[in-house]
């Protein structure tokens, strides 16, 4: 018999391209935030749950053993889960097994990245998660991938770059109002055009950056949550699928492993109609046409609709369906583990109507939250209510 | 909420180097070493059928993971792929600007599965669905890597 699930406290850190704090410092810094948001302290909490990108990024083999005691682990349950870029929403998810199991009342969930140590670039440590055999020989990088689902996506359903642009135009303004925000600006679709080609249609300003940082969450027990709060949030929902790494053999136009994650997540949430009860969202968008494939993905829109709907202004804050309202990896920033928690504390903030600033217009209730990665093969998801 | 009360010291972030040096010798597997001879001595692509349901996978695979059954059954293929999706890359694995060169995704009817290669062609005379064949090395040349293949170009 599982149990519910409160959320009652989150932290965060600036996220930077390169931050003075070590792994350990980060994780501390909003692992404290976390904790004293909720009203309580390390002695109170009983497992703890970290998630964090390739080891290499940090320059670290098991940095879970090593970043530990900037989570307060030390001495406590740790676990470390791991799913590329969709760790960020799959570590309150590890963490919800804790609590919802039974096993534990209280668990810290922790997701920190340094990406600056790495060089050149740290993009460079993705070339080795190619096929050693089939791909690597011929220089692969991420975003040859990304430019040919992009173009893909656009090719299917006839949308064009500037469409796919007001995505990174919207987040990047959305940023300007959140405290931690490496990249929040205002800029125009002509901006975005008129940018570095990278990998066509992958222009400079379609991308999220490297980024340094942390992010923290506090799950409880129902019983716990009652005691401390009058304002919990509920994590009703979480799924989580993965697709194989042979992603040569994929429809690079539709992110069918988000649609299962979410199902998975809707379902045990008892939501029926997405659309229609979801009231903000926060997809993960390290590339702006990803936030509309994975709104796609989410069940939010029909496919090949997502575009339209923001080009027509329904994903802004003061939309129908806000999306994005932090300003996500496009302004935010993207330590790829701490920005998917980044997100699970944005919704947190959203839902009890702590997002100052960013705070979207319409009453929100419930959110769903989702990250993606691995080789673009892994959805996670959450849904959390007020 | 220490994001309020501190401010980024980047400039302070003084590093210190090194690296982690190891090497990997990888196997291609049991269907790749396969598919790699083929390539070498023949210049074909070998792919797998399922027995079971039918579907055919390239390059060659040991098993169907759909129906999680070994794949016995291999045929070589003799049509030229087409062009799934397509990308001009500006920037090299190191992030520093390069000569552009067009990528594709190369499928092949019927098949489940691609080649990821470079194309021959401009940029802007790429399309959806454009028939496509190898450039080879010679077969002298060639080692069964995927560098055997220079190029796709239109066929």
């Amino acid at each position: 018999m599982k149990r519910r699930v409160a959320v009652v406290g989150a932290g965060i850190t600036l996220f930077r391209r390169r931050m003075l704090e070590s792994p350990k410092e980060l994780s501390f810094e909003a692992s404290k935030m976390a904790l004293d948001s909720a009203g309580l302290t390390l002695k109170d909490i009983q497992s703890v749950v970290s998630g964090s990108a390739p080891d290499a990024f940090d320059g670290v083999h098991m940095k879970g053993e090593y970043y530990l005691d900037g989570m307060g682990a030390i001495g406590k349950p740790h676990e470390r889960v791991y799913v590329g870029g969709g760790t960020g929403v799959f570590t309150p998810i590890g963490g919800w097994w804790n609590v919802a199991s039974g096993m534990y009342d209280t668990c810290l969930c922790v997701a920190e990245e340094k990406m600056s140590p790495l060089h050149p670039h740290p993009q460079y440590a993705f070339w080795s998660i190619f096929d050693q055999i089939l791909e690597r020989p011929l220089g692969t990088t991420l975003l040859w991938i990304f430019s040919l689902e992009m173009r893909r996506y656009m090719h299917k359903y006839g949308i064009k770059e500037e469409e796919i642009a007001e995505v990174a135009v919207k987040n990047k303004g959305n940023a300007i109002d959140h405290p931690s925000a490496q990249l929040g600006a205002k800029i125009t679709v002509s901006d975005v055009m008129n940018s570095e080609p990278i990998c066509s249609p992958v222009k400079r300003l379609d991308v999220s950056p490297p980024s340094d940082g942390a992010a923290a969450v506090v799950l409880v027990s129902e019983k716990v949550a009652k005691k401390l709060t009058d304002e919990p949030v509920w994590l009703d929902g979480v799924g989580w699928t993965l697709d194989t790494t042979h992603w040569t053999n994929r429809d690079l136009a539709y992110p069918e492993y988000v649609e299962k994650a979410a199902k998975m997540a809707y379902r045990m949430a008892g939501i029926k109609n997405p659309r229609k009860e979801i009231d903000v969202a926060e997809p993960y968008d390290p590339f702006d046409y990803k936030e509309l494939h994975h709104l796609e993905g989410l069940q939010l829109a029909g496919k090949g609709e997502a575009p339209k709907m923001t080009v027509d202004g329904v994903t802004q804050r003061d939309g129908d369906l806000p999306v994005c309202p932090s300003g996500g990896l496009l302004g935010v920033g993207n330590p790829i583990a701490a920005a998917g928690m980044m997100k699970i504390c944005e919704l947190f903030w959203q839902l009890r109507g702590e997002a100052g600033k960013r705070q979207v217009k319409k009453d929100a209730r419930t959110g769903v939250a989702q990250a993606w990665g691995d080789l673009m093969q892994v959805g996670t998801v959450a849904v959390m209510r007020s | 909420m220490p994001i309020l009360e501190k401010i980024s010291q980047s400039s302070r972030a003084r590093h210190w180097t090194d690296s982690i040096p190891l090497e990997f010798h990888y196997t291609a597997g049991v269907a790749g070493e396969e598919f790699r001879r083929e390539l070498k001595k023949n210049g074909r692509f070998l792919a797998s059928k399922c027995a079971k349901c039918k579907n055919s996978y390239v390059p060659a695979r040991m098993f169907c993971p759909t129906c999680f059954i070994e794949i016995k059954d291999t045929r070589t293929i003799d049509e030229p792929g087409y062009v799934y999706s397509y990308t001009t890359v500006n920037r090299n694995r190191t992030g520093e600007p390069s000569e552009p060169v067009t990528i594709a995704l190369i499928r092949f009817e019927g098949v489940k599965g691609g080649i990821v290669h470079k194309l021959n062609n401009e940029p802007n005379k790429v399309t959806f669905g454009m028939k496509v064949v190898a450039i080879l090395k010679d077969n002298a040349e060639r080692t069964g890597a995927l560098t055997d293949i220079i190029a796709f170009k239109p066929e």
